[in-house]
Order: structure tokens, then sequence, then C-alpha cells
């Protein structure tokens, strides 16, 4: 009964350190180094979220560290990441109607809600692919690799132990598994992920 | 709540019309669909439950997850001089899968080697209680609480060996 109490008396303590661990210093620089990455600046971006964080940050953030709450995306304002994590997943829900429309799979089809986006492909497995609003990650669980989460910065989703992205592993992935061809980089003119299929792209049009 | 619900649709139909009881027996099927029966079970019967001491050498404490989550596990390892696991134990704050995955990966270290163990994957957890795709990260869960028992445990025991290697030395000396 004691040791229940102490754990719950550790969570209780963590949970008040993990949002707010990298304080809002983190979060101004984290705000600046997005916005350098929107404005095309990447290396500018990613100097920025590799400068050391002052002593006090950096103390508080090895607390935290111990229960391995997410550490680039803590101080991510939760607005702005329901933005970027929305688009994405629109985005990603778009592209992957078409190309479950160009499949001929049994009981092939792509749905989202609340957050969720699943998509199914009959024999070859589910995948899921959901935000996780606490921790500022996107989860995606793959019938071929397994459950990875994904952290955003600068520019992509990034899972840190191995220094892949989300839309670069799903696109292989999904390649392999169906046999046709997926490209999940974004449109050069619009910036979605080739829905626009180039000719159509009203960006593209414009110049 | 929804089986009782179930069975009582089910006693009600046993007196009346074969179709209404074709009606229960499927309805109940929907009902108790859902987790696999090795989840439940272990759900429901955990093993291995409880704490070691932290500070104990031979102790190792892996402590993962994010409490904001929801998720949080805590598995522990007792580890003899041969680096065998003797036992372990564990204790998780979660949904079903995760608390029947930190079983399950309670019970499949105990009598292995500390090596043995970093070669258990999240996948076989996930295949041995058939979680579904969206709970697959619970399964990743209690793979990382392994790994982190047993890299606890190793640093504990490096900053032991270095301490006794000391005294010894200093003894040396005297």
């Amino acid at each position: 009964m004691r040791g229940l109490a102490q754990l719950r008396a550790l969570l209780q303590a963590a949970a008040k350190q993990g949002p707010c661990s990298s304080g809002a210093w983190q979060t101004l620089q984290r705000a600046a180094a997005v916005t350098l990455a929107r404005g095309g600046l990447l290396e500018q971006a990613a100097a920025a979220i590799q400068r050391p964080l002052p002593r006090a940050a950096q103390q508080r953030r090895h607390a935290s560290d111990e229960l391995q709450t997410s550490h680039a995306a803590a101080a991510m304002p939760e607005g702005y990441y329901h933005k970027i994590v929305d688009q994405t997943l629109d985005d990603l829900l778009e592209r992957l109607e078409y190309f479950i429309e160009d499949l001929d799979i049994v009981d092939g089809d792509v749905e989202y809600s609340q957050g969720v986006l699943t998509l199914r492909l009959g024999d070859l497995g589910t995948y899921v692919i959901n935000k996780q609003t606490p921790n500022r990650q996107i989860w995606m669980s793959s019938p071929r690799s397994g459950p990875v989460r994904y952290d955003w910065g600068p520019g992509k989703w990034v899972y840190h132990r191995d220094g892949h992205d989300l839309h670069t592993r799903l696109a292989q992935e999904l390649t392999q598994l169906t046999g046709q061809e997926l490209d999940l980089n974004p449109c050069l003119a619009c910036g979605k992920l080739a829905t626009c299929q180039g000719e159509q792209c009203e960006n593209g049009m414009r110049d | 709540m929804l089986a009782r619900a179930a069975s009582s649709l089910l006693a009600q139909a046993s007196t009346s019309a074969p179709l209404a009881q074709d009606f229960a027996r499927a309805a109940t099927g929907v009902l108790l669909r859902g987790y696999h029966k090795n989840v439940v079970d272990h759900y429901e019967k955990p093993r291995n439950v409880g704490s070691f001491d932290k500070n104990d050498p031979t102790v190792g404490t892996g402590l993962v997850g994010a409490p904001a989550c929801g998720d949080v596990m805590k598995l522990q390892i007792k580890v003899d001089e041969d680096g065998n696991i003797v036992d372990s134990c564990f204790k998780t704050f979660g949904c079903g899968s995760a608390i029947a995955s930190s079983s399950v990966a309670t019970e499949w270290v105990k009598g292995k080697a500390v090596d043995e163990v970093l070669t258990i994957k999240n996948s076989d957890i996930a295949k041995h209680l058939s979680l579904p795709p969206v709970k697959l990260h619970c399964s990743m869960l209690a793979e990382d609480a392994i790994k982190a028992a047993v890299k606890d445990w190793r640093e504990k025991k490096a900053k032991n060996g270095g301490q006794q290697q000391q005294q010894q030395a200093s003894a040396a000396s005297a």
C-alpha cells in the first residue's frame, strides 16, 4: 500500500515536471526554430535546436528524462502542435485515399476520425497513425515494422532513436507491401503531398 | 456491465422464440469480442505485481512511459552473481494491454540471463497477447522497460565494481 502511494506521488511530481520541464526559454527557442523552418531556413533551424540549453533547463530536463518523456516536443505549445499534426494527417489521408483507389485490395480503405488515421490493406495488415497530444508526438503502428513514435522537427516527423522520418518510412513500406510506387514527398509548388499531381497544382499554375 | 446485459438477454431469449435465441447468441459474441483471452487473463490475474528495493545492488529498475499519456510502467529484475535473473516484478498504470504486456514480460525474464532478455522483442509480446494494431505501443513499452531495467542493473554493477576495486586497492596499500 505504501509502495503504491509512493509511486503515485512520483507520478504526480513527474506530471508537474513534464510539460513545463524545459521552461519558457525552450518554448521560445522551439517557436523560433519552427518559424525558421517554415521560412525554408532549415539549416538555421537545426542550429537553433542544437544550441545547448541554459544550465537550469538542462538540469530539469534530466529529471524528466528518467520517465522518457518526449524530449524534442515537450515544450511545443498545444495549439501549434494541433495545427501541424492536423495538417500532416489531413494531407496523408488525402494522399492515401488516392493511393488506395489505385490499388485493387479487398477490404482496403483509409479513414480518419478523432485524431486516428487507419489504413486497412486487407491481408497485408493495418496501419494506425494517431495523434498523441500529451507528448506532442505522432504514433504509428505498422504491420511490418511495429510501433514507432515520432517527434516534430524541424520540418518533418522524426523517430529520435534512429533519425528516420514518418513519411519516408511509410512510403517505403507501402511501396514494398503493395508493389505500387508511393511518393510522399511534398509538392514543390504547394507543399502538399503531391495530391495535386504537379500540373493541377494551383500554385504551380500561377507560376 | 455489458456481459451482464448480454447474459440477461440470453436468459430472456432461452424462454422465447428460437430466433431471439440466435440473436442473443450473436449479441454476446459481439459484446464479448475484443481483447484476446491471454490479455484478459493477465489483466485479471497479473503475475508478479510488486516492488523490490531499488537501492539493492542486485536489483535493476526500469521506469518507462509518460504520466501525461496515462501509461507508466515500472519493471524490476533481481540478478544473481552469474548474471541470471532470479526474480522480477512490475507495477503499471495504464490500459489492459499495458498491464498484460508487463505481466508477460516479468514471466518471460525470470530464469533467463540478462543478455538473453535483451532479445525479447515487442513483437513477441504482441503476438503472444494477439494485440490489435493500435495497442502495439504497449508491447513496445514492455520491451523498453526490460531494457531500462537491465541498463540500470549494469550501471549499478559497474559503479559498485569500481568502488570495490578502490577499497581493495586502498586495503592493499595500507
